[in-house]
């Protein structure tokens, strides 16, 4: 008869080093004193994780679901930090908050770790009146990005943030120890940006025009970069403007763009099927090739971009697939506005509901991934 | 010594219950420890390992016997034909004998072994509740309820709505 309490700690943190999903290191180290010895000193490789779609709930103000497609569950939490401020995601563990008086944070809502940011009167826009509805309008999009792969635990020196903001569009960061954002300063003629990635210390950033800039992280220093031609399907979604629905990512080393597309009826809402098309960028050849097979890889999208994950099947996901948001028309029609969490596949490209059909306050308020983080 | 001869070697392995096997010594060296002891001046006689039962040891060479007989090392169809012998030699054993062949693979220094058991038995607790791994691996709960409540309360999503004595 075996006893496994008498394993020694060195092959209990053997076993649990093929453990891959954040929920069952949790779970690992709950299972008794020991084990929580062996969780609390020893090392571990935090792989990729396949994020949890975050919910907002209509009858609960300052709770959130969130769907864990792992565990096949929903948690339900209460996230105080989020009450009376403006949230936006950004594809990583963490969203950004913005409160009535134009203070940032940058909030994990699963671990409830709060870091404050500048306050968005360092971009020097003007107005800075507090009064003006205009004011909560000004961020436009959020990216959170590690400078090393994988992150070191417990170490957030090596994150930052970058947003695009303003009416023109434009970057700024932020770095731990800045007291500002920093404003890219764009020296071509006025680029407005819709999408960034982060790749080999550099900062890709693809524009309404369809080009891309590419910025050094430290020096912010614009770099010289033969542009390729956006694809078709691209092009056709920046003249229509439907600039959320392109989003630039990185990805082991790549740089993708995911490009949704779905007809609109006279009214401009949404109908029929939605489509994705993936690009990658040839960085020799200087061109975007469409990438039919996705490999061992899925993508998660929501309004404020994607997540890439590899070895999704670890995470009961499915790998050469879009993991996305669909809004339910006919219900809109009522005044209530229903989600539902859908997965594309790119080899059949036909999509599938995953049976969490949620009701969500508003059009707003739209779902976001969040990645769990060991810590 | 081998080397000289040219003909292969075979080695007597002894458990500590007293059980004696043969294994050729290119098999057998696949342990670190036993390929320690032959270099030591021990080959010949009889290799005493007194931390592995007879039955545990009879598996261990089984698993030698098969991983040796597949010829050379580097070539990816090869490690392929090691990785379905692996797994098929893992999957035929029962849960309460990973416990005897992880603590074996890691006295008898056998890295690849030791790494596709302790898969195997990481993939047993994977999505599961608290309760179940305690039940599962005979393990007790020796929180106090207010420890317990303190490491719920540390990642605390995780926990949310379940209670961790939850079976599936």
């Amino acid at each position: 008869m075996a006893d496994w309490s008498q394993l020694p700690y060195d092959l209990i943190h053997e076993v649990a080093s093929h453990l891959v999903a954040i929920e069952d290191f949790h779970a690992f180290s709950a299972v008794c004193c020991d084990w929580r010895s062996v969780y609390s000193t020893k090392e571990w490789h935090q792989r990729p994780q396949v994020p949890l779609l975050m919910i907002f709930v209509p009858e609960k103000n300052g709770f959130r679901n969130f769907i864990s497609l792992y565990r096949n569950k929903v948690y339900k939490l209460e996230i105080p930090a989020v009450r009376g401020r403006k949230t936006w995601g950004s594809c990583s563990g963490w969203i950004l908050t913005l409160g009535l008086d134009l203070t940032i944070q940058l909030l994990n809502p699963l671990t409830r770790v709060c870091l404050s940011l500048p306050p968005q009167s360092s971009l020097q826009l003007r107005p800075n009146d507090a009064r003006t509805p205009y004011c909560y309008r000004v961020i436009k999009r959020v990216f959170v990005f590690m400078k090393q792969q994988p992150p070191p635990r417990n170490d957030e020196g090596d994150s930052f943030v970058v947003i695009i903001y303003g009416p023109l569009y434009q970057l700024a960061v932020y770095r731990p120890g800045y007291t500002s954002w920093t404003i890219v300063k764009e020296t071509a003629t006025l680029n407005q940006f819709i999408g960034v990635a982060f790749r080999k210390d550099r900062i890709f950033a693809l524009c309404k025009a369809g080009s891309l800039s590419v910025f050094d992280i430290d020096s912010l220093a614009a770099i010289d970069f033969d542009d390729p031609t956006p694809p078709e399907n691209v092009k056709f979604a920046l003249r229509k403007g439907k600039f959320n629905h392109l989003m630039l990512v990185e990805s082991r080393g790549d740089i993708l763009i995911v490009c949704k597309q779905q007809d609109s009826n006279r009214c401009g809402f949404p109908v029929g099927p939605v489509h994705f098309f993936v690009y990658t960028l040839d960085f020799i050849n200087k061109q975007w090739v469409e990438v039919r097979d996705l490999g061992n890889r899925a993508i998660f999208v929501d309004k404020s971009g994607c997540v890439v994950v590899c070895g999704p099947e670890r995470f009961n996901c499915r790998s050469n697939s879009v993991y996305f948001v669909a809004d339910d028309m006919k219900r809109w029609l009522v005044g209530e506005v229903w989600i539902d969490l859908c997965v594309y596949n790119l080899a059949d490209r036909v999509s599938e509901a995953l049976g969490f059909s949620s009701e969500i306050p508003n059009d707003v308020l739209l779902p976001l991934w969040i990645v769990p983080t060991l810590e | 010594m081998a080397a000289e001869t040219g003909t292969p070697t075979t080695l007597t392995l002894k458990s500590n219950d007293d059980e004696r096997f043969s294994v050729a010594e290119s098999a057998a060296i696949l342990s670190v420890t036993i390929r320690n002891m032959v270099e030591d001046g021990c080959a010949g006689g009889v290799i005493p390992l007194d931390n592995v039962d007879g039955k545990t040891l009879a598996s261990v060479i089984t698993y030698m016997n098969g991983i040796s007989a597949i010829p050379g090392v580097g070539a990816a169809a090869d490690e392929e034909k090691k990785k379905s012998f692996r797994d098929k030699f893992l999957s035929d054993m029962d849960f309460e004998t990973l416990a005897d062949m992880v603590l074996a693979a890691n006295y008898l220094n056998m890295s690849c072994l030791m790494d596709a058991v302790s898969a195997k038995i990481a993939q047993v607790m994977e999505n599961k509740p608290v309760g179940w791994v305690r039940r599962k691996f005979g393990i007790e709960n020796d929180y106090t309820p207010e420890e317990e409540a303190a490491v719920k309360e540390e990642h605390k999503w995780t926990f949310e709505g379940v209670e961790t004595d939850d079976d599936i």
